[in-house]
């Protein structure tokens, strides 16, 4: 494990990240509806099912889509006056795609001197998953999973103090979550991170957790570990941890009995089956 | 200077550029050296040699000039979906790394500039080798200063010329009129471009036309002086009547510098383009 590369400069009480009634809407439709949210001295899950729009979230935090409404701060500076701030990251495919024809090495290369970062520690991580023998591929030809390995490996550069991780676990093989979960959590920067997956949460339980579904935000439960082991209930119960609407219908989170034990879901997905 | 160094090594790796931008041309040379040739080599032959090798000249600078700039639109064209790929990184990357929207279009102008310079000498080596050999004469280019000077120029107007293209295409936020519109570099060229090399076209209208600019400007570089507004008649019309190179630099010039301003302003104004499933 690579330790003592992240340096320390949190000031405690400081509001990394602040949302401020955001809704993001596509033709008629909310994505996101007048969400509010802060991050301050804590690493943040936000768990929700495919389509609930945590990706859009992260690509309105990053400048990447504009919101209908709303305002975002990141270090206590509004969004739209933010430029060449290195100290946010993520690794969100997107933000990678600025040249085409370029190898493995060359993209870390790239971005780790964008970033203001020393390629070292990039190398180091690469290293540490068994990837350099594809250092020398054209990304292109390279595999989801090891494409959002890579990803991953540049969005947890020194230089970070806010790193916003979309789905991180995602195309990624087993034996390689475990590694990763560990390298992440062994990050001193302030992080939010997207999954729809039940079963990584286990890795993060100090960590406080929000769920996203249809573009709202519910919670927070911290730390997330109450929610291992939880059940879910479909109907308003006096006794939930967290309440959540989803297709006009209320889910109760309940810690000691309820319909469904939510460690027996793969990934949040199956709410909606749940509800049909 | 990482970004323009990957940006130049992306380009000259891309298959798509040097097949289109380099060999499919380097075919269009020699249709026009082995294949096209035969009734101008007979029109020539009782002239006498000062004015057969002008002939020789200039029938090879209209050759060459013009698959010059088939292989730069070919070259715009692939360019104009690179670029509408990576402009959704950044709005990222202007916020959250060193790399700023101005950096990032001169960077890539420079570029794109080199690698059309390293298509127009490809191209020359083959067209003196071709047409050298088919016209049994040396045509070697009279000006290369001037004519990498053009090469430099043409690449900045048609970069300038694709970033205006994935620009439209992200603001009128249809992938199907992105691919349309990807084509437009290539259809002009061939438009106006061979009306130029076939027909006698109105000076102004020259003039006006970068595209028409840039094959002149290269016709002229070539064969070493002025060249007529039918390039394949240069060395039979009067040079007096000939296109001013002055006139065809500045309107040129113009050119990439107002489609560079309207680039920049747009770049700064991509992010400001609502959620379209289109580039996100």
């Amino acid at each position: 494990m690579i330790k003592g590369y992240h340096i320390q400069t949190k000031r405690k009480g400081i509001c990394v990240l602040e949302i401020r009634d955001l809704t993001v809407e596509f033709k008629e439709t909310k994505i996101i509806s007048e969400m509010n949210f802060e991050l301050k001295d804590e690493k943040v899950v936000l768990l929700g099912p495919n389509g609930s729009g945590k990706t859009t979230l992260i690509k309105t935090l990053l400048g990447i889509i504009k919101p209908s409404k709303g305002k975002i701060s990141i270090f206590g500076e509004d969004i739209e006056k933010i430029k060449g701030d290195v100290r946010v990251s993520t690794n969100l495919e997107e933000v990678y795609r600025l040249l085409y024809s370029i190898n493995v090495y060359e993209l870390i290369d790239l971005y780790t001197y964008l970033k203001g970062n020393n390629i070292f520690y990039a190398l180091e991580l690469v290293k540490e998953f068994n990837l350099e023998k594809i250092l020398r591929r054209r990304f292109y030809n390279l595999s989801t999973g090891e494409k959002k390995l890579i990803f991953n490996i540049l969005s947890l550069c020194p230089s970070s103090k806010l790193i916003i991780l979309d789905e991180p676990f995602e195309n990624i093989d087993p034996s390689k979550r475990k590694k990763l979960s560990e390298i992440i959590s062994d990050l001193d920067s302030e992080i939010l991170m997207s999954t729809h997956e039940l079963d990584v949460l286990r890795y993060f339980k100090d960590w406080s957790l929000y769920f996203m579904v249809e573009g709202r935000l519910y919670g927070k439960v911290t730390p997330l570990e109450q929610i291992l082991g939880s059940y879910l209930t479909v109907k308003d119960t006096k006794d939930a941890i967290l309440k959540i609407k989803a297709k006009n219908k209320i889910l109760s989170i309940t810690k000691n009995e309820g319909e469904y034990k939510l460690d027996e879901f793969y990934n949040l997905d199956k709410i909606y089956e749940v509800i049909s | 200077m990482k970004f323009l160094r990957y940006f130049i090594k992306s380009l000259i790796r891309n298959w798509m550029i040097l097949f289109w931008g380099i060999f499919f041309v380097g075919f269009w040379l020699f249709l026009g050296a082995f294949v096209w040739s035969g009734s101008f080599i007979d029109s020539v032959k009782n002239l006498e040699e000062i004015y057969k090798q002008k002939a020789f000249l200039s029938y090879t600078a209209s050759w060459y000039s013009m698959c010059v700039l088939m292989g730069f639109s070919a070259i715009s064209t692939t360019l104009a979906g690179i670029i509408y790929n990576s402009t959704s990184a950044l709005p990222y990357l202007k916020r959250f790394s060193r790399l700023s929207p101005e950096k990032y279009y001169t960077h890539s102008l420079i570029g794109v500039s080199l690698m059309t310079l390293i298509s127009s000498f490809s191209l020359l080596i083959i067209t003196v080798i071709l047409y050298g050999y088919r016209l049994k004469s040396p045509v070697y280019p009279q000006n290369i200063l001037l004519l990498s000077i053009v090469s430099l120029f043409g690449g900045l107007f048609y970069y300038s010329l694709a970033f205006v293209i994935s620009i439209v295409s992200i603001v009128l936020k249809s992938p199907r009129i992105r691919e349309f519109l990807g084509f437009l570099p290539l259809i002009l060229t061939y438009g106006v471009g061979l009306a130029q090399v076939n027909m006698s076209l109105n000076k102004n209208l020259i003039y006006a036309s970068p595209i028409n600019c840039v094959l002149s400007l290269l016709s002229s570089a070539y064969y070493g002086s002025s060249v007529s507004n039918e390039i394949t008649k240069t060395s039979i019309t009067d040079p007096s009547i000939h296109l001013s190179n002055l006139y065809l630099f500045i309107s040129l010039f113009l050119w990439i510098c107002i489609l560079s301003m309207i680039n920049i302003i747009m770049l700064r104004r991509v992010e400001e383009m609502k959620l379209e499933e289109g580039r996100i």
